[in-house]
């Protein structure tokens, strides 16, 4: 027999904003540059008949944008002042550990901002020796720790006593290695983004890139809900906002929303009313480790397909939804992210042809939102 | 030293070791620094409360050279002014010149220490 | 004052005689001085009021003695000697075990730790320590064993500014450990929630701070009970 949850479901957090992209203050900027790291990129476009456009410019931007997969890096390697130099204060570096829990195991992360960030255990937070706060989501006895070393101002160089007491801590103390994803955007044209894992080959370790996963779903004669960018509580003419996500979430699934399985075992959504038929809806995922530039990229594609198209192939809305890694360490810029029965961290942009836009943030548990 | 220890067994030998150690460190830190008697007196009074604590018996030597007082080492001339005065008899006056107590040693013809007594010396 | 006269400024006993000094790297003597002056100096220096020092009345090198004058005899104060204690708050107030942080050197140090080795291979023979039982027994002579002029780390520590401190201990208290670094640094760590490392014959002990909070002299006859969780 199944024992309940003490406390019930999950306490995860639904935050939803209605706003424009014309409008002067929008956040979708600010929420678009915050979120580091971008673990997958859904985009579900109904109605929507150069899709297979959509998805051929993917494959090409694919290598512009590259990012790499260095396995086993000792972390005062970050703290190298060449790499600083070079790396951390010209352009922006993005840098996530890999195959690291957050919630049982040591994560590594470095910002644009030049913050290298450490969320520790508590065993090697005592041996490691270096300053830092218990995690946000702790209890009375701690069991992990946030250590924020800023390797931007000029004070932080060899022969000063805080970098020294930082390498010696990192590079004697305990040898801290992990599998880093990295992605540079290099501040001046001319230098290739690939110097950054020429630098870490120079270095003896192995660089390898990390390819996107594109999967691409079509699906016929799909029932679509009527939105109705001003309308956001559901009346008969358009469906509220809780049932677009609803929808959206079960076509990112693959779910069968048709009538006839509106009785199946699995699952009995179905599509909310009022709803209309699409004669072909594309469903496409695209995985790997992206960065802002990717993210406002592809935001930037999905808003061309639903606001540029004519009266006669009208796409009403479109809708891409960007899903944070589960084990990093902030969610959106500087907030704590962490792993309690769930990880995640997603942001989910419907956006209308009249430059609406809805945006959704879910939380976990273990998540800080306004 | 407690040299009747020899008969005790090897229970408090340790304790013998540290005694004798914690001794010659004060010798030591002293002559390192006169001018920072606090070493010194630390770990005099560190070696008299493991012998209080093993209730070990020292000689006579090493408990003469130490100020009751304040656990500095006596040396004479350099922390402690030693004379000889009569006053009905003899005696020999120590005076510590950290604290300024003051010990004295009448001198006895036929006076032995318990440690130079044959008895002493006898296993019991 | 008789017994001055006879003295040098240089030594205040005489020396060894000259066949003795002669052959004394041959027998293994190493030369030892207190000098009389040094500690002179300094009692005068930590003695002296302010304005007596300033009239630079620790100079012993220009010693007057006045002939005319006559000393008068103290007389003998018994009610003075009748303490023979001194009370916490009369120690409290001469700073006896108190410890200077400035001026302490790490090289003044040093022979102190060699002494140390000395005392701790009697303690633990370095043939001891081969087997694991050995080892276990060593451990239990470790606890009751004097860790002043011992070289400890800090490996572990709730507070992070003190991982890595390491240095020769100078004072154990009941609560802290003294320490002098290689950088003539004193530093004061407390015992609580921190983990102390100490290295002999190639094996590592460690002692973990919260367990171990007695007073050194006390050390040596506690009985230490097992606890539960040797966690932080």
């Amino acid at each position: 027999m199944a024992a309940p949850f003490a406390n019930g479901a999950p306490n995860s957090k639904l935050v939803f904003e209605k706003s424009s992209f014309d409008d002067p203050k929008s956040s979708h900027e600010r929420v678009l540059n915050t979120k580091y790291f971008t673990h997958n990129a859904s985009i579900i476009l109904p109605y929507s008949s150069s899709a297979a456009q959509l998805q051929f410019e993917i494959s090409e931007i694919q290598d512009q944008q590259v990012t790499y997969l260095i396995r086993d890096v000792p972390v005062h390697q970050l703290v190298d002042k060449e790499f600083i130099e070079a790396f951390v204060k010209k352009g922006q570096l993005y840098i996530l550990s890999q195959r690291r829990h957050i919630d049982t195991h040591n994560c590594a992360a470095v910002f644009p901002t030049g913050h290298l960030l450490l969320h520790i255990t508590k065993d090697t937070y005592e041996q490691l020796g270096l300053e830092g706060k218990p995690s946000v989501f702790s209890s009375l006895k701690p069991t992990k720790y946030v250590v924020d070393i800023d390797l931007k101002p000029d004070s932080f160089t060899p022969g000063r006593k805080g970098y020294d007491r930082v390498l010696w801590c990192l590079k004697d103390r305990l040898g801290l290695t992990f599998d880093l994803l990295i992605s540079w955007n290099p501040h001046d044209e001319k230098i290739c983004a690939s110097s950054v894992s020429k630098f870490f080959k120079s270095k003896g370790l192995v660089v390898s890139p990390v390819p996107w996963c594109v999967q691409t779903q079509w699906q016929n004669k799909v029932r679509t809900p009527v939105l109705d960018s001003t309308v956001v509580t559901a009346t008969e003419d358009a469906c509220g906002r809780a049932e677009a996500w609803e929808w959206l979430g079960a076509m990112a699934c693959g779910i069968d929303l048709s009538e006839s399985c509106a009785d199946n075992y699995i699952s009995t959504l179905s599509c909310p009313t009022p709803s209309g038929s699409c004669p072909r809806c594309c469903v496409l995922s695209v995985s790997g480790f992206f960065t802002p530039v990717t993210t406002k990229w592809l935001l930037e594609k999905v808003r061309n397909e639903v606001e540029s198209k004519q009266e006669k192939n009208k796409v009403p809305w479109g809708s891409v939804t960007f899903h944070g890694f589960q084990d990093s360490p902030v969610s959106v810029g500087s907030r704590e992210h962490g792993f309690f029965q769930e990880g995640d961290n997603l942001h989910s942009f419907l956006t209308f042809c009249n430059k609406d836009y809805w945006l959704y943030s879910a939380y976990g548990h273990h998540d800080l939102c306004q | 030293m407690g040299k009747s220890a020899k008969q005790k067994g090897l229970g408090n030998k340790e304790a013998y070791q540290r005694i004798n150690y914690l001794y010659q460190a004060a010798h030591l830190c002293l002559q390192q620094s006169p001018s920072n008697p606090e070493m010194c007196r630390f770990y005099i009074n560190t070696m008299r409360s493991v012998a209080e604590k093993h209730v070990i018996r020292m000689h006579p030597e090493i408990k003469r050279s130490i100020c009751k007082k304040c656990c500095m080492l006596l040396l004479p001339g350099i922390t402690s002014i030693s004379r000889n005065k009569k006053k009905g008899e003899r005696y020999t006056v120590v005076s510590c010149l950290e604290c300024g107590s003051v010990k004295r040693f009448p001198w006895g013809k036929n006076y032995q220490l318990w440690v130079e007594k044959p008895a002493a010396w006898q296993p019991s | 004052m008789a017994d001055d006269k006879s003295c040098t400024e240089e030594t205040l006993y005489s020396g060894l005689s000259p066949s003795i000094v002669s052959h004394g790297s041959k027998l293994g003597l190493q030369a030892r001085s207190m000098r009389q002056t040094d500690v002179v100096k300094s009692y005068l220096k930590r003695h002296l009021p302010a304005n007596r020092l300033m009239a630079n009345e620790d100079n012993i090198s220009r010693r007057q003695v006045h002939l005319s004058r006559t000393v008068k005899k103290k007389k003998f104060d018994l009610t003075s000697q009748k303490k023979k204690k001194l009370t916490n708050r009369e120690r409290k107030g001469m700073k006896v075990f108190k410890i200077p942080k400035e001026n302490q050197s790490y090289s003044q140090q040093l022979p102190l730790h060699q002494a140390w080795k000395q005392y701790m291979e009697e303690v633990i023979p370095s043939s001891s320590v081969s087997s694991p039982g050995a080892v276990q027994a060593a451990c239990q002579k470790v606890v009751k064993a004097e860790l002043q002029g011992g070289m400890l780390t800090v490996q572990r520590s709730k507070c992070p500014s003190y991982v890595g401190v390491c240095g020769i201990v100078m004072q154990e208290t009941r609560h802290t450990f003294t320490f002098i670094t290689s950088s003539d640094k004193v530093k004061c760590v407390p015992k609580e929630n921190s983990i102390f490392a100490l290295e002999l014959h190639g094996h590592i002990f460690t002692i973990h701070g919260s367990h171990f909070k007695v007073k050194a002299g006390e050390r040596s006859s506690k009985k230490f009970k097992s606890k539960p969780t040797t966690d932080l």
